[in-house]
């Protein structure tokens, strides 16, 4: 399970390279256009104002234009979404994943242990590197959301009901956080939670420890 | 475009079709009943609007509808301003708001309903002072 | 026209009861600018605390009711009604009509705003404070057990009421232009102006009866239960909610771009650029308006992303077209440059930042990281506070002639237009930054590596104040001083510049001028030979 089917930093950083160009470049043209319109027609030039046709074909033509520029667009996204979207056949490792006001709890099933914080400690969510992580994620209350901005994704974790999604986490050796992102009451700014990606190897040997800390 | 039931029937054909793609592509029964929904409210206006029209042109060939005379002051909207947040918070609070409210509420409608009687008689004196020699 | 013998009234009766459609517009805009005023007190309470991390000015309970009320006060208490009223005091001058259709209906319109407001900012002296589930109030959170009191109930019924309110508003706009047009006055001779306008109510007939019903359901939820409790419960909510929340951010949009359409025309002394298609994309932009409500919810994973997604994106096409007429318009003019085109110009470059990070965010992909955080507050203040507002501004300086016969001062006018574009591009482009590096919204403390971006901000909004302050000062220096306006001072191309300055009661007393396209004034001050039949 080595081989990490699901990139969504990847996916994210590319997808969004391209749309940001496109943003920087249109908003390049309006602007400067908007700048040469209002020097070359401002009153007092030479030239009586116009008062004569419209290509009528213009506005088509322009809209075929940006019905293209949305074909690439929608391709693109479309691809990515359904990278992101994919779940392996069997992932590497399975996360149970429980929102609650105002705290996470991380349950692993496959190996019998959790991760739970408590009021002054967010809780950590162990991953191994270069791994399929399936996570299965509901709430206890009311609607919060599981975000890593590392990875570029979130979901939302909705009461009563279950939602998977596969994450991958790239390098090693790191701590990044976790956030919620859906506003859930009191203490919402602080529902953080923190990410600790190891080697394979070290996650083994962490789950080992784990196991034998368990009571 | 002289009818005012174009840009309506437009829009509730334009959102008839999203709702149709909808319908196909979504497995969720709610977003689809209501674009649906929506498309139907308007259609349903746009056809009232057209036969409005229909008959406003009968009535006068052109355009210019006789106006009906709006009093320059209504007190009676006055009493139905109040009524309506006094019944509404009294859904929560207690039947007495309710109660309070909707009395005040049969006043304001009273009121309207005189004030449009005076306007309806104010139009046939019109109407028969324009027939006079 | 009247011929009711009318009660000769008081300024009393004349201040609260009036009937006259441009009376009540005043009042409404009145009531919506007095609720801007309280939600921006809101606002720069928010930037104050996000000065720094950690809790400084307020706590967290607190500082949820302070954000909540800003959003709620914004959208629903001011944007909103402002948006709705300027159509109820234009259409129907632009349309040649002596009245409003359905005159009480508008006043009971300004009413209920006034009463929903109150309905809703009374939370604040309740025990557990006013709503403060944001302006979404999303279910379960804010259900009887996770928000109980009665301030969430007045929250409740102060939406409702406002939505009413807009309803009525709209309902007067659209009958209107269904039912007062003036002889000659075809669909396709309504102005630019009145073209946004009809759409707007459209969107607000579709949306707003679905947002009232959210809300009952919320109510009897709360009361009861049993509404929202299965499993579909919550998701439900958000799609009754949202098929409204779409449509109600371009009902914040339309008569805006509207205006602006009017004023880079007049102040480019040309007809406005491609009319059929603006109409057209209009058309378009309200369909597909009304068909993307579910991108609000990609990160639920709940919703059918790439439809939402294609539906988004496709609204690059209206949007594209209404741009390209608003700068053909500029196009061969002869422009001046004063303060009402400041404002429109600011507000095009303004609003395309909100509309490309709206392209942005309609990618599921991208949404699912930007989503929630500030990168979200950034884009829609772009497009409402940078966008909107601007456009506002424009159409204020633009018509504040007609509607009081006197001028505006030009100093405190560049005045109030500098510190406003500093202090909007201050105070929301540095979001787009921290939101994107991992900050979520609706947080009173964040991560001191955000530090840095939101005192930017917050100094931004320390110059919007002062813009504001500027405006108020020029809306009261001009009215203490009177500089007399004609009935037309800028050479304007729309029935409304052909009556006095302010119009008379029943707004025109000279007959009107030939109606042979969507700009009358400007058809009967050119040449024949150059006069087009449209």
């Amino acid at each position: 399970m080595l081989v990490a089917l699901v990139d969504t930093r990847k996916d994210f950083e590319d997808l969004s390279s391209t749309y940001l160009l496109v943003a920087i470049a249109v908003f390049a043209v309006v602007a400067l256009g908007c700048l040469f319109l209002l020097l070359r027609f401002r009153a007092g030039r030479r030239g009586s104002p116009s008062s004569g046709e419209e290509p009528g074909w213009l506005p088509f033509a322009y809209a075929g234009f940006l019905a293209a520029v949305i074909v690439v667009l929608l391709v693109l996204t479309f691809s990515a979404q359904d990278r992101i979207s994919a779940k392996a056949d069997r992932p590497g490792l399975r996360v149970d994943v429980t929102a609650a006001k105002w705290n996470w709890r991380f349950d692993y099933p496959a190996q019998g242990i959790s991760q739970i914080g408590g009021d002054t400690r967010p809780t950590v969510l162990v991953v191994p590197s270069h791994t399929d992580v399936r996570f299965r994620m509901t709430s206890i209350d009311v609607i919060h959301s599981f975000w890593i901005p590392h990875v570029r994704f979130k979901r939302d974790a909705f009461p009563k009901r279950y939602t998977e999604f596969d994450l991958s986490f790239s390098g090693t050796g790191y701590h990044t956080a976790g956030r919620c992102a859906e506003f859930c009451g009191l203490k919402h700014d602080q529902m953080t939670f923190n990410v600790e990606v190891m080697s394979p190897a070290d996650f083994r040997a962490w789950v080992a420890r784990k196991r034998s800390e368990a009571p | 475009m002289s009818s005012s039931a174009v840009p309506l029937a437009c829009y509730a054909v334009l959102i008839g079709i999203t709702a149709a793609v909808l319908w196909v592509w979504s497995p969720y029964v709610l977003p689809s009943a209501l674009l649906t929904g929506g498309a139907a409210a308007i259609a349903v206006i746009a056809l009232a609007v057209a036969v409005r029209d229909r008959r406003a042109e009968a009535k006068a060939p052109g355009p210019g509808a006789a106006e009906r005379p709006v009093p320059d002051y209504s007190v009676s909207i006055l009493a139905l301003a109040y009524a309506l947040p006094t019944m509404l918070v009294g859904a929560y609070l207690g039947l007495y708001l309710i109660l309070i409210g909707g009395g005040v509420l049969l006043l304001g409608l009273g009121g309207l309903i005189r004030e449009w009687r005076a306007e309806r008689r104010a139009v046939r004196r019109a109407e028969e002072n324009a027939d006079a020699p | 026209m009247s011929t009711i013998a009318a009660p000769r009234g008081g300024s009393l009766m004349a201040t609260v009861a009036s009937t006259d459609h441009k009376r009540v517009a005043l009042r409404v805009m009145a009531t919506a600018l007095l609720f801007f005023l309280a939600g921006g007190v809101l606002a720069l309470l928010i930037r104050a605390e996000l000065f720094s991390p950690g809790y400084q000015l307020v706590g967290q309970d607190r500082y949820n009711e302070i954000f909540s009320m800003h959003g709620s006060t914004m959208i629903y208490l001011f944007v909103v009604p402002l948006a709705l009223a300027i159509g109820v005091y234009f259409v129907p001058l632009q349309v040649g009509a002596a009245e409003i259709a359905l005159p009480r209906l508008a006043l009971l319109g300004w009413w209920l705003l006034v009463g929903g407001g109150l309905t809703m900012w009374m939370g604040w002296f309740t025990q557990n404070g006013p709503g403060d589930t944001g302006w979404t109030a999303f279910d379960p959170l804010s259900d009887a057990a996770n928000s109980p009191g009665d301030g969430m109930y007045l929250w409740i019924f102060g939406v409702m009421l406002a939505t009413v309110s807009g309803l009525l508003l709209a309902a007067c706009v659209l009958g209107t232009v269904v039912r007062r047009r003036a002889p000659g006055m075809t669909m396709l001779r309504l102005s630019v102006f009145t073209w946004s306008m009809l759409v707007t109510c459209l969107l607000v007939i579709v949306g707003f009866p679905v947002l009232l019903v959210a809300m009952s359901l919320l109510f009897v939820e709360r009361q009861f239960g049993g509404v929202f409790d299965g499993s579909g419960g919550p998701i439900n909510y958000q799609n009754l909610f949202w098929f409204y929340g779409h449509p109600v951010v371009y009902v914040m949009f339309f008569p805006f771009v509207g205006a602006v359409g009017e004023v880079i025309a007049t102040f480019s002394r040309r007809r406005f650029f491609g009319y059929r298609a603006h109409v057209g994309a209009l058309l378009l932009f309200t369909a597909l308006s009304t068909s993307v409500w579910a991108h609000h919810m990609f990160a639920t994973g709940q919703v059918t992303v790439k439809y939402f997604s294609l539906m988004s994106t496709a609204l690059i096409i209206p949007g594209g077209i209404e741009y390209l007429d608003l700068l053909g318009t500029m196009w061969r003019g002869r422009i001046r440059f004063g303060v009402p085109m400041a404002f429109a110009v600011g507000f095009i470059l303004q609003f395309l930042i909100g509309g490309l990070s709206g392209v942005y965010i309609g990618s599921p992909p991208l949404d699912y990281h930007v989503h929630d955080s500030y990168f979200i507050v950034a884009h829609f203040h772009y497009t409402l506070f940078a966008g909107s507002l601007f456009a506002f501004f424009a159409a204020f300086y633009y018509w504040w002639p007609k509607v009081t016969g006197c001028f505006l001062r030009t100093g405190l006018g560049w005045m109030h237009f500098a510190l406003l574009t500093i202090g909007a591009n201050l105070t929301f482009f540095p979001m787009f930054f921290f939101g994107y590096d991992g900050m979520p919204r609706r947080v009173a403390d964040y991560s001191s590596q955000f530090t840095d971006l939101n005192r930017a901000s917050s100094i931004g909004a320390a110059f919007i104040a002062l813009a504001v302050l500027a405006w108020i000062a020029n809306v009261v220096v001009s009215l203490a001083r009177r500089e007399p306006a004609p009935s037309d001072p800028w050479e304007g191309h729309t029935l409304e510049w052909a009556t006095s300055s302010p119009p008379p009661r029943h707004n025109f007393s000279d007959p009107l001028p030939p109606i042979r396209s969507f700009a009358p004034l400007l058809d009967a001050r050119q040449p024949a030979s150059e006069e087009r039949a449209r």
